[in-house]
């Protein structure tokens, strides 16, 4: 046997495999924290998040045509999709930050402060946030929010081969950011 | 540097088990043999794990919570409402669809087939094979090429009126129980339809399904209405008639429309 340690590091991303058919409305209210996360990891901005979650939200209630299938698997890259192209816009009306021109590293946050315990949780906080939008955005994508490659290509509109050379990067330049700071002792993936 | 370390993006795969199993089982067999690859895998995992750890990076501010409930209340209401009218669209198609069936269910075969023989000729696919208003031309050309021994009628017309109907033409068509006759008279410039087959199989007309039975000089007369057209089914010796017209035939004698009034409504001479 291999001396390695198990790569099995799959936690409780949302199921879609509930019995109960759920309406649209409360699919879109299921998926709303990680839409939310995902308008913060794009734009770093609290302030600027919630008027691209609230964008996003409305357009999805306007939609012509919602997923046909009443189930997270479909809704979440839908709302996700949408987010994406609100932010997009965004990009270009403000003519800043878009993340197809700038692969360069921002510079990185200032720590914010917090509880003694959740040292770890900001300066993983702060490692995300110091990368390229499109780094920081395929790390949330798959390390946070658990999406398959195929997810995220289809997402990102982009091959598959992107999609894995581009986390490949985002990871080791993560690893680079993170080196120095030391992983709590003792953790591991629930 | 081994070519395997060139391949990053494998390591990442592994570790997100995105290989296929074949891949998968290829890799773990290289595994065994490369430290490097193994090293790699550790550190990648233990990468994966703390950025997991941290999930959720954060938390959705309580005010847009609410907003988006807010927001998400009338949404929920008016979809609900939607899938309420689109089931009763479908119910209601169902039953109506179901009624159609019904009413058709009863409708006799040789209607369903005049009414299908009408339509085609309305629509030109079965052109005339003979054309002539003369009655005793087309009487002899019906029995030499279907072998329908009858003399069509020529009824006077009333005094001071022209013929209300006219005889265009006719032609001879296969059908499963052997050949038939169509001949075609216009009334009004309207079309109608006559067809005539020898009744060898027996009839499956029947006052169920009809809109109406006129009993005419001993012979019934059969009126169905059947996608929008009508059709008026009946034998007598030996042959049976189907005649379809989109004309309406209603009033006590139906046959006063064809026959322009004719004195005792009996259809006089014909068949022979
Ligand atoms: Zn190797």
């Amino acid at each position: 046997m291999v001396n390695t340690p198990a790569p099995d590091l799959f936690h409780g991303f949302e199921s879609s495999g509930g019995v109960l058919k759920r309406g649209l409305d409360q699919l879109i209210l299921e998926c709303y924290s990680a839409l939310y996360r995902y308008a913060r990891v794009l734009c770093r901005d609290p302030v600027v998040a919630e008027d691209l979650v609230q964008e996003a939200l409305l357009r999805a209630m306007r939609a012509s045509r919602p997923p046909r299938e009443p189930s997270l698997v479909h809704v979440r890259p839908w709302l996700f999709r949408i987010l994406r192209n609100v932010w997009l816009n965004e990009c270009r009306r403000r003519r800043r930050d878009v993340p197809e021109e700038s692969l360069a590293a921002d510079p990185a946050l200032p720590m914010e402060p917090g509880p003694s315990g959740e040292a770890d949780r900001y300066r993983v906080l702060a490692a995300i946030e110091s990368l390229p939008p499109l780094y920081r955005e395929v790390i949330l994508l798959r390390d946070l929010e658990g999406l398959s490659y195929q997810e995220i290509a289809h997402l990102l509109e982009c091959p598959l081969g992107t999609v894995m050379s581009r986390l490949a990067r985002a990871r080791s330049k993560l690893r680079r950011a993170l080196l120095g700071t030391l992983a709590p002792q003792g953790k591991k993936a629930s | 540097m081994r070519a395997c370390q060139e391949q990053r993006w494998r390591l990442h795969a592994y570790v997100d088990r995105e290989l296929a199993a074949s891949e998968r089982l290829e890799f773990e067999q290289h595994l065994e043999a490369c430290p490097a690859c193994r090293e790699a895998i550790r550190e990648l995992t233990e990468l994966v794990s703390r950025l997991r750890a941290v999930h959720p990076l954060y938390e959705v501010p309580p005010s847009l919570q609410s907003w988006a409930r807010e927001q998400l209340q009338p949404f929920g209401r008016m979809l609900r409402v939607r899938r309420w009218i689109a089931a009763a669209v479908v119910c209601l198609a169902f039953l109506v669809a179901m009624s159609l069936w019904r009413s058709h269910a009863e409708i006799p075969a040789e209607v369903v087939f005049a009414t299908r023989v009408h339509q085609r000729y309305l629509r030109g696919e079965l052109p005339l094979q003979v054309r002539s208003d003369r009655p005793e031309l087309l009487s002899q050309w019906l029995y030499q090429h279907c072998g329908l021994g009858l003399q069509l009628p020529n009824y006077p017309s009333p005094k001071g009126h022209t013929k209300a109907y006219r005889l265009i033409g006719a032609r001879k068509l296969d059908a499963k129980g052997g050949p038939v006759a169509l001949l075609v008279y216009e009334l009004d410039g309207e079309p109608i339809s006559l067809l005539m087959r020898t009744a060898a199989q027996p009839s499956d007309l029947r006052a169920q399904g009809a809109s109406a039975v006129y009993r005419l000089g001993g012979l019934d007369f059969h009126l169905y209405r059947y996608r929008g057209f009508q059709t008026i089914c009946w034998s007598d010796k030996g042959l049976s008639y189907s005649l379809v017209t989109s004309l309406r035939l209603d009033g006590s004698n139906p046959c006063v429309l064809c026959h322009g009034g004719g004195q005792s409504g009996q259809p006089q001479g014909w068949p022979q």
